[in-house]
């Protein structure tokens, strides 16, 4: 929806006094109250708001009582839009559940005047002021609130909950948001970026078409520029656009980035720049990969079937901190310095993602370091032990990761949840994809403090086999199913697509990447295709 | 993890082991609430949800409070809404003119919050009942409307900011100094979006009353809720009056805070917030010259026994100003019978003041003391907003009711040791 309007421009702490004063309380329509909207500020506003007319705000609007009159009279006033600093909690509440857009964009607040015009993309978010040309980007909604949004307001998407669920307290409690269907529109940016990453990519899209069919979520996807791509277009690897782009979007589906165009390692500028600072924009520091074996693969394997038969475990490596961030660093051809640093803090926050997610799982963490020699593994074991007191149902072992890289092939299927640094993560991350017999079927997922993420294949971009339709396309399909698990919150779509892979591979489908020699085999669009009836067909 | 306050008690009504800040969970409430004013749309929304009866007739409250006994037609057509839908639906806590109160002094005061209650109220001062080791919170009318009809309701659940008051209080500080102080320091939005959890040797030793007037203006920080552990006060006051079991939860010492804050009190004046933010704090000593129009003792933040106890302390054997106008209101009809068993009502009357039924009345400008242009009121209420309590020219100084009774004597904001 694009709105269009004036400007009406207020300060900070606009306060529900003000918006209406109390002494119209004994009044309750929007019509009513819109007369005296505003007045004892600006006692021309009521007279002369326009239908479609925007209030632009500081911070924390909409402060003071909980009368949900005050976004009443702005609506009934024919405001279309207020985009605020900042807003007051219960002003936020009551506006999204009446119905009445509102943006948070502190940058648009800076730049616009009273008398402006601006444009509104409201499912974008996206503000144009279209005196100075600027555009500006706003907070995203989170989800939950979105479906509120989309079902026309917390009256109509409490109707939707009840029509499933009956009025009844105890049918009532057993329906949770996430079992509600309302439509809702998620952001997703897609990046897919050099070689395979735009096939797997569009395989990953096809399947998200069918979830929203099959779920009725509206998902709006919005494409960037990525990798060598960005560099051929624009000289850089993460154009600024592309990072507006993720920051405004709930989770970003990313392909894959490499390109022998640009491959010199001693270049300044190289398209694996984009994933670093991607993960260092986001603030993603928890990266999580699955290692699982389908039974129906177990001969793919190198390692015997009987050994990686039932393998199903999740690698949470540290993704910021470590030896490939420390300072100092030091270049040379006598002698070169490395220097790997961490702290409390991220090897806390990074062992709360292992804890809890294991808690979702069999309940078991293995702390991976070298505590034997390393001064930050024995800062990482201590941290790792204090914080498993606050987890006392999660088992958990310590492992020196030398060790741990032979238990990896000797005992696979003893493992739940690995947990460890950037630099051993980044090394047993590969060990443990040969498990699978393919790179091909791992996805992973990168995450920060918020729901926001960041999923791609933990393959690369396969220069190679590009534009032959031979990739196999599972592990950006399974990406999509950890995107709706982790970001989204939509466990049960999730799932839908983890069996939907499981079938077609039970059903005999296989890339070449994991077809015994001389079987036949399908092209990456035929994968998708397939995962798609499956969805279908559910 | 260890969990704050606010996350235990919504994690229990969640029936979650464990909550963390920024995740949205849906409770079941123990109580909702809505008044005159807010219940009419709150009603409205509730019709449209094809939606017969509320969830549990024991959990709804309806209080006429804001604009009664009324103050117009239209107040009272408000009421009449409200009255028939709690007939219709058979309410068993409907108060009205006689029997009620200032909703937040009057459901504590009943016993029909508890510890460990979730409630949700469509008055912003419903986070008064933290006081009570509850997590209580306002909203606007739609989503109480969603509340009476489900009994549950969605929440982000909120960060939490721990403050730490230490030090003994000197003469004539209290409850409303503390809350004062402590919004001058954070800002009108310093907990927006978040829990506030009061603590300390100085709350361990504070009246009931003091964290009610504490609790109920957490709200002006911004917060989502203002909470208190429950201790023997809290027992001691609950004790008797407690219509339902209830449960403690007390806040783990390995909880994650957003922010810690230690405030050393010992040294606190009495504090005055100037217009037009509650965050606009001075200290008495440093009011300056401010004459004063009218004095307003009551409202859902200071009108409860203690609060007239200071003030009949003051105004005992004194005369209110010729210049000023002094209009107490006793927060419900049981504190108007205690404050008259104590003798208190006669002091009051002796000195020239007013007092009136109980209504939130002149706190928002709705009658029994609105003021003109120009006029300035000393008031024990929570808002000094910009034509809150009338005429748009008008200014409101918030205080306690020591700082507000002594400027009732004095005709200007004055130290009460200095009258």
């Amino acid at each position: 929806m694009i709105i269009k309007g004036t400007v009406w421009k207020y300060g900070d702490h606009i306060d529900t006094d003000v918006i209406i004063p109390a002494r119209y309380l004994n009044l309750s329509t929007p019509e009513e109250l819109a007369r005296h909207c505003m007045e004892d500020i600006d006692p021309h506003f009521a007279s002369a708001v326009q239908k479609g007319d925007i209030i632009v705000a500081g911070e924390n609007f909409g402060c003071g009582s909980s009368r949900e009159h005050a976004p009443l009279a702005i609506k009934g006033a024919g405001v279309s839009c207020v985009v605020a600093r900042s807003f007051a909690r219960i002003f936020y509440r009551n506006a999204i559940n009446i119905g009445l857009p509102i943006l948070e964009c502190p940058a648009a607040v800076e730049e616009t005047e009273m008398g402006h015009q601006l444009e509104i993309d409201l499912e974008a978010g996206r503000i144009r002021n279209l005196i100075t040309g600027r555009v500006y980007q706003a907070e995203p909604y989170p989800p939950f609130m979105l479906q509120i949004l989309n079902a026309g307001g917390l009256i109509a998407y409490t109707r939707q909950v009840l029509a499933g669920a009956g009025p009844q307290r105890e049918s009532a409690r057993s329906s949770s948001p996430a079992q509600a269907r309302p439509s809702a529109a998620y952001r997703i940016a897609v990046l897919p970026g050099d070689g395979i990453g735009s096939e797997v990519i569009a395989e990953a899209e096809k399947v998200l078409q069918a979830v929203s069919e099959r779920f009725g979520h509206q998902f709006v996807l919005e494409y960037g520029l990525v990798g060598g791509a960005a560099m051929a277009a624009t000289g850089h690897p993460l154009p600024a656009e592309t990072l507006a782009l993720c920051k405004s979007a709930h989770a970003i589906l990313f392909g894959a980035v490499g390109d022998p165009r640009y491959d010199d390692p001693r270049s300044p500028v190289r398209p694996e720049q984009a994933i670093l600072g991607l993960r260092k924009e986001l603030g993603l520091f928890a990266n999580l990969r699955p290692v699982w074996v389908h039974p129906a693969l177990a001969d793919a394997s190198p390692v015997r079937p009987d050994r990686v038969d039932g393998v199903d475990f999740i690698i949470v490596r540290e993704l910021t901190g470590g030896i490939y961030f420390g300072q100092p660093r030091v270049e040379g051809t006598e002698q070169a310095v490395d220097t790997m640093v961490y702290t409390r803090a991220e090897v806390e926050r990074i062992a709360h993602v292992a804890f809890q997610l294991a808690r979702k799982r069999r309940r078991k963490v293995s702390s991976v370091d070298k505590a034997n020699v390393l001064a930050c593994s024995r800062l990482w074991r201590s941290v790792v032990t204090e914080v498993t007191r606050e987890y006392p149902d999660v088992e958990l072992e310590h492992l020196l990761v030398d060790a741990a890289s032979m238990h990896l092939i000797r005992r696979p299927r003893d493992f739940d949840v690995i947990l460890t640094e950037n630099l051993f993560g980044d090394i047993l991350s590969d060990e443990a994809s040969v498990l699978s017999g393919s790179m091909g079927m791992l996805p992973s997922a990168s995450l920060g403090e918020d729901s926001r993420g960041l999923y791609e294949p933990v393959h690369g971009s396969a220069p190679d086999i590009a534009g032959r339709s031979i990739a196999n396309p599972l592990a950006a399909i399974l990406s999509v199913a950890m995107l709706l698990r982790h970001s989204l919150h939509l466990e049960e779509e999730a799932r839908a697509v983890e069996i939907a892979v499981a079938t077609v591979l039970e059903a005999g489908y296989r890339t070449p990447d994991i077809a015994p020699p001389g079987s036949p085999t399908v092209s990456t669009r035929q994968m998708g295709d397939r995962i798609v009836d499956a969805l279908r067909s559910m | 993890m260890g969990m704050t306050l606010a996350e235990k008690i919504l994690a229990a009504h969640a029936g979650l082991d464990q909550v963390h800040p920024g995740q949205f969970v849906e409770v079941d409430v123990d109580i909702v609430l809505a008044n005159d004013i807010t219940a009419p749309i709150a009603i409205r929304e509730f019709e449209k949800l094809g939606v017969t009866r509320v969830f549990d007739p024991d959990r709804v409250v309806l209080v006429a409070d804001h604009f009664v006994p009324n103050k117009d037609i239209l107040s009272a057509e408000q009421c009449v809404q409200m009255r028939q839908f709690a007939r219709a639906q058979g309410l068993a806590h409907y108060f009205d003119v006689g029997r009620m109160g200032i909703e937040h002094v009057l459901l504590p005061e009943q016993g029909l919050v508890v510890p460990g209650d979730v409630v949700v109220g469509a008055d912003s001062h419903t986070c008064t009942y933290g006081a009570l080791g509850a997590f209580a919170t306002g909203m606007g009318s739609t989503d109480i409307a969603v509340a009476m009809a489900t009994g549950r309701i969605w929440m982000r659940v909120p960060e939490t900011i721990r403050i730490v008051y230490h030090g003994t209080l000197r003469p004539w500080v209290g409850g409303k100094d503390l809350i004062l102080y402590t919004i001058g320091q954070i800002g009108v939005n310093g907990a927006n979006y978040k829990a506030i959890e009061f603590a300390g040797p100085t709350i361990d030793a504070l009246s009931m009353d003091g964290r009610f007037t504490m609790a109920n203006m957490a709200i002006e920080a911004g917060a989502k809720a203002g909470l208190f552990a429950v201790d023997e006060t809290t027992r001691a006051y609950v004790e008797g009056r407690a219509r339902r079991p209830y449960r403690v939860y007390p806040p783990d010492r390995d909880a994650n805070y957003a922010q810690i804050i230690q405030i050393d009190v010992s040294d606190l004046e009495p504090q005055v917030a100037f217009p037009h933010l509650p965050s606009n704090i001075r200290p008495v000593s440093q009011a300056g010259e401010v004459p004063v129009d009218q004095v307003v003792i009551g409202s859902c933040t200071n009108g409860r026994l203690e609060d007239l106890r200071v003030a009949a302390e003051i105004l005992r054997g004194r005369r209110v100003h010729p210049a000023v106008r002094c209009i107490i209101i006793p927060g419900s009809q049981q504190v108007y019978l205690d404050s008259l068993r104590e003798g208190l009502i006669e002091v009051f009357l002796t000195a020239g003041a007013a007092v009136s039924t109980p209504t939130c009345g002149p706190c928002l400008g709705g009658h029994m003391g609105v003021l003109a242009a120009g006029e300035r009121a000393v008031s024990t209420t929570n808002r000094n907003f910009r034509g809150r309590m009338g005429h748009p020219e008008s200014q409101v100084y918030l205080a306690g009711p020591a700082v507000a009774a002594a400027a009732a004597v004095a005709g200007q904001i004055i130290h009460p040791d200095h009258l």
